[in-house]
């Protein structure tokens, strides 16, 4: 792997949205029994996650975008590029970023990308958000990743129910006197460890002509995957840049489950305090577990956040480190989003008010 | 040999079974832990162990715990 880099870059301000609906430990084990769901809260670390019910991706990325904006008090009209990561979008054609760009109401001169990834995605996202500022082909990029994974579950299957949650994230990106350095890989012949296949239909009067399948994942060989290549990568990066896993800050991986992060976290021999594991109350959230963690992590925006390290990997397979300094970074915790009919009675009561 | 003992606790974790029940012929499908999270748990074990990673299709092999520490023995010589 070789070594990249981006200068003139900075992440201004980062957030997240998650809905509001929660399912908890108990309803899981209405599911599939009190027992059971003891057993594998305990070894993901995950006690509840967040539902999206009948949210969409892009009204849980529109939340994440609307609250960062309000905190950091940003223009709309002063965003030009609009990068949106998710693998669960509300229609196939267009992709969410115009849905996005509407609802903010950002200027139509905003490059609009629609990049299908996951859990790697936040990391490949900012490479290239980084690099069109770096470039000087965007002035500020407004970075959102967004997934409705629970949509896609078996709900008979009780790994993955009580695994995957939903949320989104919005990241500010401007010029800066920051750098981006970064690894990333990619090998497709793990494409089927963790997919999810269109059924193309030619047949029949009906307009459905296309299903997109249950999420499938093979656990064993996604563990090997990680284990394999996320302290490789990792140690890769801080070999390059000249830290150490005593020197850097906060590292930040991709947060797939409670096991395999401490499994990690070992691996790599930095100290717990170092790499957070936060992943109860939302779950596994694909390309938006990254930047929920920093969202909620009270390092960033310190002096503690100088030497930090985020590390995604998954579907493709696929895997990035980028390393990258936060201390001038506004991390606005997340906000909860209600569900439309929820949404719809909130505006009935404000207007009656 | 000690990691071979060392993983017996693990093991042990892994299917929730007392450490004295864990015959060397205890048959997994007989637990109701054997499943796919108790299967990353193995190949997660091993590999801390030997630096070495389980396939799937070895794992489908595994019938017994002997067959996990016969797997072990393997990847450790094969590792050194």
């Amino acid at each position: 792997m070789t070594l990249h880099s981006l200068s003139g870059v900075a992440v201004r301000a980062v957030t997240s949205a998650m809905p509001e609906r929660r399912v908890v430990l108990d309803d899981f084990a209405e599911l599939f029994g009190a027992k059971e769901v003891a057993r594998i809260a305990k070894s993901t670390g995950i006690e509840s996650i967040r539902e999206a019910g009948s949210l969409n991706t892009s009204d849980l990325v529109i939340a994440a975008c609307r609250h960062l904006l309000d905190q950091d008090g940003c223009a709309a009209q002063d965003i030009d590029g609009l990068i949106v990561v998710t693998q669960t979008p509300d229609s196939w054609v267009p992709g969410v970023g115009f849905l996005v760009q509407q609802a903010l109401g950002l200027p139509q001169h905003c490059l609009i990308l629609n990049v299908s990834a996951g859990c790697s995605g936040y990391v490949s996202a900012l490479v290239q958000a980084g690099a069109l500022i770096s470039a000087g082909a965007c002035k500020k990029v407004l970075l959102c990743t967004g997934d409705v994974t629970t949509k896609l579950l078996d709900g008979r299957d009780r790994h993955v129910k009580m695994l995957f949650g939903d949320a989104a994230s919005a990241t500010l990106l401007e010029a800066g006197e920051g750098t981006f350095e970064f690894l990333c890989g990619a090998d497709g012949s793990g494409r089927e460890a963790l997919e999810s296949d269109i059924a193309y239909s030619g047949e029949g009067d009906s307009h459905t002509r296309a299903s997109i399948q249950r999420l499938h994942m093979d656990g064993t060989a996604v563990m090997n995957f990680a284990l394999n290549r996320v302290p490789q990568t990792v140690k890769a990066l801080l070999d390059a840049t000249g830290l150490t896993p005593a020197s850097l800050d906060l590292l930040v991986l991709h947060q797939a489950n409670g096991f395999m992060l401490n499994y990690l976290r070992r691996m790599i021999g930095v100290a717990p305090e170092k790499m957070p594991v936060d992943i109860d109350d939302v779950g596994n959230t694909s390309s938006t577990s990254i930047p929920i963690v920093l969202s909620r992590h009270s390092a960033v925006g310190t002096a503690q956040a100088e030497h930090v390290v985020l590390c995604g990997f998954g579907a493709g397979l696929s895997w990035g480190a980028l390393k990258l300094d936060l201390r001038r970074t506004l991390a606005v915790p997340p906000c909860y989003v209600p569900e439309k009919a929820a949404q719809v009675a909130q505006a009935d009561e404000r207007l009656e008010a | 040999m000690a990691v071979l003992e060392t993983m017996r606790a693990s093991i042990a974790e892994i299917l929730t079974l007392p450490l004295d029940e864990l015959k060397g012929d205890f048959r997994l499908e007989n637990s109701d832990y054997w499943d796919s999270m108790a299967r990353i748990g193995i190949v997660a074990l091993v590999f801390e162990s030997t630096g070495v990673t389980v396939s799937g299709e070895e794992m489908d092999r595994i019938v017994t715990v002997q067959d996990i520490f016969d797997l072990v023995t393997l990847k450790m010589k094969e590792s050194a």
